[in-house]
């Protein structure tokens, strides 16, 4: 399937579940989906034969200040069919939540952590989530845009 | 020691020689997990019962970092991602951005991208193996495996002037053309080399230490690894085809004639001999390229600052030397990524470790983890 079709499959197919379906100008499938239906879809995506995304290629986040949003990105890819499409769930910058990706597929754990160590995402239901990449006494969410770089610099005690 | 030993033992107790449940601390100082990777490791006796990767020891926020940079300057960071091979992830970034901006690099480029991480996945593989080997026991490849990498950083340093960080495959095209003497020597290098593959199959492929160590350990079973994102090498030698080169080809890789190395058996041994395949088909590819190398142009034409339009957003993969490396950019219109994130192999192949050693002996992590393939600044970034 092209981009596009996918899309239009996608729109098709799951019209009450999803909030927008884009091909977007770098021509990639971009899917938008509220944080309550995310994993449903997921499941869906990953089993339906004709979807089949068994591969969870990335799982990032993108930090919004002036949206007050944060967007966990996902990017699923087929083994089977070849072919790839964008997840973006939207959370709440000041109390961000999304229910965890673990069950659809198990890569997400930690993923999921490291969106966790340097965004502040919680991932509801998550089985480990702990820093990954920073000490566990950290305090700051060193990729949002408002990270103070204060930390940068050690000063001599 | 004996006494001991021997103080253990209960007379006339009925639990003598009990184990123990213990936990040992792998790194983050070690020689054998290739970096500063450390690994809480429990133990019953000398069976593995738990591991756990602790991570961050290399930690040096590179995404952070390539938000405050422009995009030519973050091509310098991506050389840190993987020190090993860099040019793959040179190659990773410079086609995101690419994508992310409409440019198109000239086929001369694109021949000599091709014809560079090829040589890139030669000399990785190179390194891999020795350190593979190394880690069981065997140290004479290592220096079989260094003696050829040698040749392949000479073509390198000839073409570029650096031997590791190379900063060579830029956005639009290439750093600089290669000289004149590059292709004979390239063609000369190959012949050499093609034959000594064979060679280090003769010296481990079918050693009985080296078949002990790791056939049948640390099976990967391939509905297992495809779910917990097992990729590249690793996931083909559980039977897998999973080549981003073939499933969704870029450069002119659907213009090669080239086999995707596939083994069944999930082990060791099965991700050892698809990298050692690995090789023969990339000399293949290399030889193709060499044929069709045009004269040209190695660089695009493109704006003196390169912005990428608002709300533009690219993931982009490429098979690294590794497994499938990603790139996710996010413009917002300036000459600075907005979002930047390297989906990196390592980090993903490191998480089945786990699953991987349970029930195995201590010695045997150092097996599974050489044949994974990991390499800890891209597992860190």
């Amino acid at each position: 399937m092209t981009n596009e079709e996918l899309k239009s499959k996608i729109e098709v197919d799951f019209k009450d579940e999803i909030l927008s379906a884009v091909i977007s100008a770098q021509k990639e499938a971009i899917i938008t989906v509220a944080p309550d239906r995310y994993v449903a879809l997921c499941q869906k995506l990953h089993d339906k034969g004709e979807y089949f995304f068994n591969h969870l290629s990335s799982l990032t986040a993108v930090d919004y200040p002036k949206e007050n949003k944060i967007t966990v990105v996902s990017h699923l890819w087929s083994y089977k069919h070849f072919h790839q499409v964008t997840i973006k769930v939207d959370a709440d910058r000041n109390n961000p939540k999304v229910p965890t990706l673990e069950n659809v597929w198990k890569s997400a754990n930690w993923f999921e952590r490291e969106v966790f160590d340097l965004y502040g995402v919680v991932f509801e239901g998550h089985s480990d989530l702990r820093r990954i990449m920073m000490p566990d006494d950290y305090k700051k969410f060193p990729l949002r845009k408002d990270f103070a770089d204060d930390g940068f610099i050690v000063k001599p005690s | 020691m004996t006494d001991l030993l021997l103080s253990q033992v209960k007379v006339g107790g009925e639990s003598q020689f009990g184990t123990d449940e213990y936990v040992v601390n792998l790194g983050p100082q070690h020689p054998a997990t290739h970096g500063v990777l450390r690994l809480i490791v429990k133990l019953d006796g000398e069976t593995v019962k738990e591991t756990m990767p602790v991570l961050g020891y290399l930690h040096r926020s590179i995404e952070k970092i390539c938000e405050n940079r422009t995009y030519p300057q973050c091509i310098t960071y991506t050389d840190r991602i993987d020190y090993v091979s860099a040019m793959s992830v040179n190659l990773a970034f410079a086609l995101a951005t690419e994508k992310l901006m409409n440019i198109e690099a000239p086929a001369r480029a694109q021949w000599l991208r091709m014809i560079f991480v090829e040589l890139q996945r030669l000399a990785s593989h190179l390194l891999w193996m020795g350190a593979f080997a190394g880690d069981i026991g065997a140290l004479t490849p290592f220096l079989y495996g260094l003696r050829e990498r040698e040749r392949i950083l000479d073509l390198f340093e000839m073409t570029c002037g650096q031997r590791l960080t190379y900063n060579y495959i830029r956005i639009g095209g290439v750093m600089i053309d290669i000289l004149p003497e590059f292709v004979p020597k390239c063609r000369a290098f190959l012949d050499y080399f093609e034959p000594k593959v064979d060679e280090y199959e003769d010296l481990l492929t079918y050693n009985p230490i080296f078949l002990e160590r790791t056939k049948g350990v640390g099976i990967i079973a391939p509905e297992v690894g495809i779910n917990a994102g097992v990729c590249g090498p690793s996931l083909r030698g559980s039977g897998i085809a999973c080549d981003v080169r073939k499933q969704q080809p870029y450069l002119y890789y659907d213009q090669m004639k080239f086999n995707e190395c596939i083994e069944t058996a999930g082990d060791c041994w099965s991700r050892y001999k698809v990298r050692m395949n690995e090789m023969r088909e990339s000399v293949s590819i290399i030889r193709q390229c060499l044929e069709r190398l045009e004269p040209g142009s190695f660089e695009a034409k493109m704006p003196p600052v390169l912005k990428a339009p608002v709300g533009s957003e690219i993931y982009s993969r490429i098979e690294s030397s590794r497994g499938e490396m990603g790139v996710y950019l996010v413009g917002d219109g300036t000459a600075k990524p907005w979002k930047s994130k390297y989906r990196c192999a390592s980090f993903s192949n490191l998480y089945v470790l786990d699953q991987l050693t349970k029930g195995w002996k201590v010695a045997d992590i150092m097996a599974v983890l050489g044949s994974l393939d990991m390499i800890v600044p891209e597992v860190d970034r």
